[in-house]
């Protein structure tokens, strides 16, 4: 653990119309993470996101238009890049992870993995999704369980650490939106190793989920392309 | 195969307005010499089609159809080549907007970043 507070750490919390959550989020973070520095990627918010996350004392870096949820967090690890950070951790701006759990996630990080994906199914948590939400994460799990070699559970989770590594790969290529499962094969097919742990995770404090019935179709089409896209994608050099 | 007169001059009208038009597209600085290529590639192969409509008939007997079918498939799978080209440019244009959006964005951070400092130091 010693080692982790030696290495530089960034939190990254993309966020959208997010002004009644992201105070509390930033807080939570800095109470489990003191530590750690926290950006705030403003992904073309039209509400008071920004000034709310600014008055918490988060970086801000204001995108001028909405990108998407994948751009938001590329820029994110663009900045990791360039600040030379050693971990990049994805937290939502909506209150659902949990940052208690982000030390579990940088220990793994430290133990030589590039990317900790925090899960909610590896053990039987409070989360209960939906009957379609559950047919369709079992879908990209199988799928990419398949295609990576061993089980992996949680193939949508959004709370993940990523290793200096990994982020140098995923600033050359990452999706715009819906990209958690299509970046698992990236990172794969470059040779990187990545493992769950099993989380608890909160729901929603404020806003509303990104996919809606409307996009759930897109949703579940686009990934399953991207799946196989990305397995016949030639490798980053 | 033989067309009527009329036909040939109505198709030599097209072509010649076809290429007044893109000349002076390119001309107002509204189209790129790059993608006027493939619209006066255009304008010569329905020029050729117009002047030598045997060359229609060669195709047509190639692929073994009427020439008026010959005629439709060789337009719908040159429109789909221009098609698939333009979505090859907005992919490219898509990823180029998107890394220079989140480099503005990090510009911007950092000259907020020295301003702050500077103003400290004042």
């Amino acid at each position: 653990m010693g080692e982790i507070l030696s290495k530089k750490t960034l939190i990254i919390i993309p966020a959208y119309n997010e002004e009644g959550s992201v105070a509390r989020v930033i807080e939570n973070i800095r109470r489990h993470v003191p530590e750690a520095d926290i950006l705030v990627v403003n992904d073309g918010s039209r509400d008071r996101t920004a000034r709310e996350a600014r008055e918490s004392g988060a970086m801000v870096m204001t995108l001028p238009y909405n990108m998407g949820i994948g751009s938001a967090v590329q820029s994110g690890f663009l900045f990791a890049k360039e600040k030379g950070y050693h971990f990049a951790v994805q937290v939502d701006g909506d209150g659902q992870h949990p940052p208690s759990e982000i030390t579990k996630l940088l220990s793994a990080l430290d133990n030589g993995v590039d990317l900790a994906i925090g899960s909610r199914f590896v053990q039987q948590t409070e989360y209960r999704p939906t009957l379609t939400r559950s047919l369709g994460i079992k879908i990209f799990s199988f799928l990419v369980s398949l295609i990576v070699g061993k089980k992996i559970y949680d193939t949508t989770s959004g709370f993940r650490a990523a290793s200096r590594k990994a982020v140098l790969l995923l600033t050359e290529t990452y999706p715009h939106d819906y990209p958690e499962v299509e970046a698992l094969i990236t990172l794969h097919r470059n040779g990187m190793r990545f493992v769950e742990i099993p989380v608890e995770m909160n729901s929603r404090q404020a806003g509303k989920s990104s996919i809606g019935a409307k996009n759930a179709v897109y949703y579940m089409l686009k990934v399953t392309l991207a799946i196989f896209v990305a397995i016949i994608k030639r490798r980053q050099r | 195969m033989e067309i009527a007169i009329h036909l040939r001059v109505l198709i030599g009208v097209l072509c010649f307005a076809l290429v007044g038009i893109i000349i002076e597209l390119i001309r107002q600085n509204r189209l790129k010499e790059h993608y006027a290529i493939i619209w006066l590639c255009t304008a010569l192969s329905i020029f050729i089609f117009g002047i030598w409509p045997d060359s229609l008939n060669l195709i047509s007997r190639i692929v073994q159809l009427h020439h008026l079918t010959t005629l439709f498939l060789v337009s719908f799978i040159f429109l789909l080549a221009i098609v698939l080209h333009f979505t090859l440019v907005i992919s490219q244009l898509f990823d180029r907007n998107r890394r220079l959006t989140q480099e503005v964005a990090w510009l911007r951070f950092e000259m907020e970043q020295l301003r702050q400092t500077g103003e400290e130091q004042v």
